[in-house]
C-alpha cells in the first residue's frame, strides 16, 4: 500500500460561480519517494496539496477520498488533525508565512517539537539545533537565537524546512517551495530536499511550476493542468519522452543554456484556461497542436498502465512495454 | 560615431535610513557600458544586485549619485526634465508585471494608442486608435481582446500590449526588465520569440534585464553580469556560457537547471553566506562576492578588483585570480 493514496479528489469553491479547481485526481506517493505535481499557475496543484490537510479556504469543499497510510483525511476528526500535525509536514513557498516574525527561532522550531508531543521543552531546543545542523545551517546553536528577519532568503527556508521536519514527519508537502529564492539559492534547497528526504526516509509531494527544478530530485512526476492529470510517469520515463503534448511543450519551453544563441524558444501556443471554464472535449485541446475532432467533443480518460497513465486521445507514442 | 547609450561610472545610491548621519547603500556602484544601435545586450544577476535601478536609472527615473549617462553622443543625465522629455520617446521600458503598467479603467488599444496623445499631438483620434491596431497586429494580440479591459485578458496577453505600447512610439532603446518572469512558463517563449522578433525587425537596441541566465544567454549576443552593484563581468555569449571567467558566473551558469534523464543532482552544501534583505550592502573594500566565492584568497578581501580586459573578445571581468584560469572556470562537478 502507498503511503498516500488519493482517489477521485475534487475541490469546489463556492461563489458566484462554482469554480472547480481539482476534477478527480487519483495519485499515489510510495513510501520514501518524491512525487513531483508539475502545473501552470491556475492549473490547481496548489490546492490539491491543501485540501489533502484540510487547508482550503472556507469556501472551498474536498470531494473523494485522501487515505495516509490506511486512514482517511478528508473530513474532520481527531485522527486526521493529529496526522496532519505529526505525519506530513508543510513548507510554503514564501518562508516568511510560515515562521513568527516577533518569536525567536529556536522557541519556535521547539514548539513545533513539543506539539507534536512526547518531548520535555529542554530537550525540544536539543533536537531544534540538531535539526538545523541537519538543514546545513552553519553555527545552528548561533542561530536559535536569532529572529527570521536576521536571515536571507535562503536560510528562512532552510529554517521552515527544519521546522516543518521536528515532528519527524513521514512525508513532507512543499508547494513551490523555491520560486521565491534566487536562482543560486534555489539550486542549493533543491539539494537539500533531496539529502534529507535520503537521509530521514522521508516521502516527498512536491508541487512546482518549474520542471527544472524537479529533474534529478523526483521519483515520479504528474502534470497538472485546468485541475486534471494530463500525464503520471516515472521520473526517468518522463524526462526521456512525454507522451502527453502538454507535458512535451513543457519541457520543452525550459530554456537551456545547451541551445545555440538566436535559436526560437519552443513554446505552447494560446494561454492557459481561465479557472472555472468547462469545455465538453480535452481541456488542452484549444493549445493543442495535435488536436483533432475527436479531441474537441469528447473528453479523454485517465487510462493508467502500471505507474503511468495518460488522459490523451492521440499520445505522442504509444505505450510499448 | 558614437555609441547610442553609453554610461560612466553610474553610481545610484539609496538611504538606509533616515536622519542625520543615514548610512547609504549603492544599489549601482561605478557601472559603466556601452550599447551599440540594434544590439540586444543582456543583463543577469540576482535579486537586490541592482540590475532594475540600472535600468531605472538609464531612463533618469532613479538621480545619480555619480557619473554620467549618454544617449547618442549627448549627456542626458543633467537635462531638466522638460529637455529630456524630448528624447523620452526614443527610450521605452517594458516592466514585470503587465498588470501593473495598464491603466486598469481603460481599453487595451486606449491604453496603447495613449502615449500618442502626448507624444503626437498632431494626431487624431482616429489616427492614433489605427496606429495602435497596427502594432497589436504586429505583436499578435487577438484583434476581439483589443476592446477589453485589462482583468479580462491574461498575464501573456497584457504583456503584448505592453510591447505594442513601448513600441508605438519608434523607440531606438527598449528597456525590458524581467519582461517574462511574471508570467506562465508555458507562455515565456512566446514573449521572448516576440522581443526577439521585434528586436531583429525594426532594428531595436535592448538592455534585457533578467535572472535567468539561460534566457538571457539564449537572446542575446552579449551579457552582463552583475552582483552587489557591481558589473563582475561582460562577455560576448558564445565565450561566457562555455568559459565564464567570474566565479559568481559560473555559479550562476551552474544553477541554471538541466532538464535531462540521466541528471544527477548535487549534495546540499551549507549554507552559504549569501547577502541578507537588511544588508545587501556592498563591503567598503575588497571584492563584493568575497564572501560567497570558492576561490577567494587575502588579496579580494583587500582590494575592489577593477573591471578590466580579460582573454580578448571584448571581455570585461573583475576578479583578481581571473588570469589562473584563462580557459574559464569548469562546472561545479555533481556529487
Amino acid at each position: 500500500m502507498a503511503l498516500l493514496e488519493i482517489r477521485g479528489l475534487t475541490v469546489d469553491f463556492d461563489g458566484p460561480r462554482r469554480v472547480c479547481a481539482v476534477d478527480h485526481v487519483d495519485l499515489s506517493v510510495e513510501r520514501e519517494s518524491c512525487l513531483a505535481i508539475v502545473g501552470e499557475s491556475g492549473s490547481g496543484k496548489s490546492q490539491l496539496l491543501l485540501s489533502c490537510v484540510g487547508l482550503l479556504a472556507a469556501n472551498g469543499h474536498a470531494r473523494g477520498s485522501v487515505r495516509f497510510d490506511g486512514v482517511e483525511l478528508l473530513g474532520a476528526g481527531d485522527p486526521a488533525a493529529r496526522i496532519r500535525g505529526r505525519g506530513i509536514g508543510f513548507v510554503f513557498q514564501d518562508a516568511s508565512g510560515s515562521l513568527t516574525p516577533h518569536r525567536r527561532i529556536g522557541e519556535q522550531l521547539a514548539e513545533a517539537g513539543i506539539a507534536a508531543g512526547g518531548i520535555t521543552r529542554h530537550a525540544a531546543i536539543a533536537e531544534a539545533e540538531r535539526m538545523l545542523t541537519r538543514v546545513r545551517l552553519p553555527q545552528a546553536r548561533r542561530h536559535l537565537a536569532d529572529y527570521p528577519h536576521e536571515l536571507s532568503g535562503g536560510m528562512r527556508q532552510r529554517v521552515a524546512i527544519a521546522a516543518a521536519l521536528m515532528p519527524r514527519p513521514q512525508i513532507l508537502f512543499a508547494d513551490e517551495p523555491t520560486t521565491a529564492l534566487d536562482m543560486t539559492v534555489q539550486a542549493e534547497i533543491i539539494a537539500l530536499l533531496g539529502d534529507l528526504s535520503d537521509e530521514l526516509g522521508m516521502a516527498m509531494l512536491l508541487v512546482t511550476h518549474d520542471l527544472g527544478v524537479v529533474s534529478g530530485l523526483a521519483d515520479h512526476i504528474a502534470v497538472m493542468y485546468a485541475g486534471r492529470i494530463l500525464e503520471s510517469a516515472e521520473a526517468s520515463r518522463f524526462f526521456a519522452g512525454p507522451r502527453h503534448p502538454y507535458s512535451a511543450g513543457l519541457l520543452a519551453a525550459v530554456p537551456s543554456l545547451d541551445d545555440p544563441p538566436g535559436t526560437e524558444l519552443r513554446c505552447i501556443a494560446g494561454t492557459p484556461p481561465r479557472s472555472g471554464t468547462t469545455l465538453p472535449g480535452c481541456r488542452f485541446e484549444p493549445r493543442c497542436e495535435r488536436a483533432q475532432p475527436r479531441c474537441r467533443g469528447e473528453d479523454p480518460p485517465f487510462v493508467s498502465r502500471g505507474s503511468a497513465g495518460i488522459a490523451c486521445h492521440f499520445p505522442l507514442y504509444q505505450d510499448d512495454r | 560615431m558614437s555609441a547610442l547609450l553609453e554610461l560612466r561610472s553610474v553610481t545610484v545610491k539609496y538611504a538606509l535610513r533616515r536622519g542625520a548621519r543615514r548610512p547609504e547603500l549603492a544599489a549601482v556602484d561605478d557601472v559603466s557600458f556601452t550599447l551599440e544601435s540594434g544590439e540586444m545586450l543582456g543583463l543577469v544577476g540576482e535579486s537586490g544586485c541592482g540590475k532594475s535601478t540600472l535600468g531605472r536609472a538609464i531612463l533618469q527615473l532613479v538621480p545619480l549619485a555619480a557619473g554620467e549617462v549618454h544617449w547618442q553622443g549627448r549627456r542626458i543625465d543633467r537635462l531638466s526634465s522638460r529637455e529630456f522629455r524630448g528624447l523620452r520617446r526614443g527610450l521605452q521600458l517594458v516592466f514585470q508585471d503587465p498588470h501593473a503598467c495598464l491603466d486598469p479603467r481603460m481599453t487595451i488599444v486606449e491604453s496603447v494608442a495613449e502615449p500618442l496623445r502626448s507624444f503626437e499631438p498632431g494626431m487624431s483620434g482616429l489616427q492614433r486608435a489605427a496606429r495602435a491596431a497596427a502594432l497589436l497586429d504586429e505583436v499578435g494580440l487577438a484583434s476581439e481582446l483589443w476592446d477589453r479591459y485589462p482583468h479580462q485578458a491574461s498575464g501573456g496577453q497584457l504583456q503584448r500590449a505592453v510591447i505594442a505600447r513601448a513600441l508605438i512610439v519608434d523607440p531606438r532603446l527598449v528597456v525590458c526588465d524581467e519582461p517574462v518572469s511574471a508570467l506562465d512558463v508555458s507562455v515565456q517563449g512566446q514573449i521572448v520569440n516576440l522581443l526577439a522578433r521585434i528586436q531583429r525587425e525594426h532594428g531595436l537596441a535592448s538592455l534585457f534585464i533578467s535572472h535567468n541566465l539561460a534566457v538571457v544567454a539564449g537572446l542575446c549576443e552579449r551579457v552582463m553580469v552583475m552582483y552587489l552593484g557591481r558589473i563582475v563581468e561582460i562577455a560576448p555569449r558564445a565565450v561566457l556560457v562555455p568559459a565564464p571567467l567570474h566565479p559568481y558566473t559560473r555559479m550562476l551558469l551552474d544553477s541554471v537547471p538541466h532538464v535531462a534523464p540521466a541528471t544527477r543532482r548535487r549534495s546540499a552544501a551549507a549554507a552559504q553566506a549569501e547577502p541578507k534583505d537588511n544588508e545587501r550592502t556592498v563591503p567598503a573594500v575588497g571584492c563584493a562576492f568575497a564572501a560567497r566565492c570558492p576561490h577567494v584568497v587575502p588579496v579580494c578581501r583587500a582590494d575592489r578588483p577593477p573591471l578590466r580586459a580579460s582573454g580578448g573578445a571584448g571581455r570585461l571581468v573583475a576578479c583578481h585570480r581571473a588570469s589562473e584560469w584563462p580557459g574559464g572556470l569548469p562546472p561545479t562537478v555533481a556529487g
